[in-house]
């Protein structure tokens, strides 16, 4: 069953190639999380703007993970990337200006480090900022612990943050084996692709 | 008459839900792969 507007988290991350692994990390820990991973990368359609693309996926997420981790100056054109801080904008402002259940969204905000926001969107200050310091399993641990708290009182049981990044670590380390099956390139994974294999992986190991 | 325990609050193992899209590969495709990636995984070697 697909997920509801309560089970979704829309991911703001970075796409490149170095950042891969910790995107891996994150879509992991929100589908082990019992959570459905929401991407503008999952719609291919090029008659759709990007931005619209952005639009619907916010809208049709209770919660979102913003990583501002990539906002750094391009080595050539001395600007920052500031599509992940644009992102939290719309999302913040959906959730104020919007009505019904999207005054109920929630998000987790991410960087390399806790304090490191102040220096390029000080209107920010006094969220919780949470950093994963480059580091996957700080990642996993962080939106495991993160969507642990949203549900509290539910009365569904996740696994330990330990556990959920042992699991993480045996799955990466299954997903080449994974992909030679199934005829597709490990390092060339679509996001569709991987979030299919997660879950498939998960279901057969709840 | 004595008084009926209180009632535990349910817990249940958390649910894991589908992606939101599926992409090149079909979810029966993807579970068999993992199925058979895993059974090499818990075999002896």
């Amino acid at each position: 069953m697909p997920g509801t507007y309560d089970d979704s988290v829309f991911l703001n991350c970075p796409f490149d190639g170095a950042y891969r692994v910790l995107m891996e990390a994150v879509v992991f820990a929100v589908h082990d999380s019992g959570f459905v991973a929401r991407s503008a990368l999952e719609l291919d359609d090029a008659s759709q703007p990007r931005i619209q693309k952005i639009y619907e996926i916010i809208l049709a997420s209770r919660f979102g993970i913003h990583d501002l981790s990539r906002t750094e100056l391009d080595p050539d054109l001395k600007l920052p990337r500031f599509n992940m801080p644009l992102e939290l904008g719309i999302f913040l402002g959906i959730k104020r200006a919007g009505r019904g259940r999207q005054k109920a969204k929630r998000c987790l905000i991410l960087d390399v480090e806790r304090y490191r926001y102040q220096a390029f969107c000080s209107d920010i200050a006094g969220q919780d900022i949470h950093a994963h310091e480059g580091s996957p399993e700080i990642a996993v641990k962080v939106v495991r612990n993160w969507l642990r708290n949203q549900t509290q009182g539910s009365g569904s049981i996740f696994p330990g943050a330990v556990s959920m990044q042992e699991r993480f670590r045996t799955f990466v380390e299954a997903l080449p084996a994974m992909c030679r099956l199934v005829h597709l390139e490990r390092d060339d994974l679509i996001f569709n692709d991987y979030t299919t294999l997660v879950v498939q992986r998960l279901k057969e190991n709840p | 008459m004595p008084k009926a325990a209180p009632k535990r609050p349910v817990r249940k193992k958390r649910e894991i839900k589908d992606s939101a899209k599926q992409g090149t590969i079909t979810r029966k495709e993807a579970r068999e792969a993992v199925r058979r990636v895993s059974k090499n995984e818990s075999s002896p070697r």
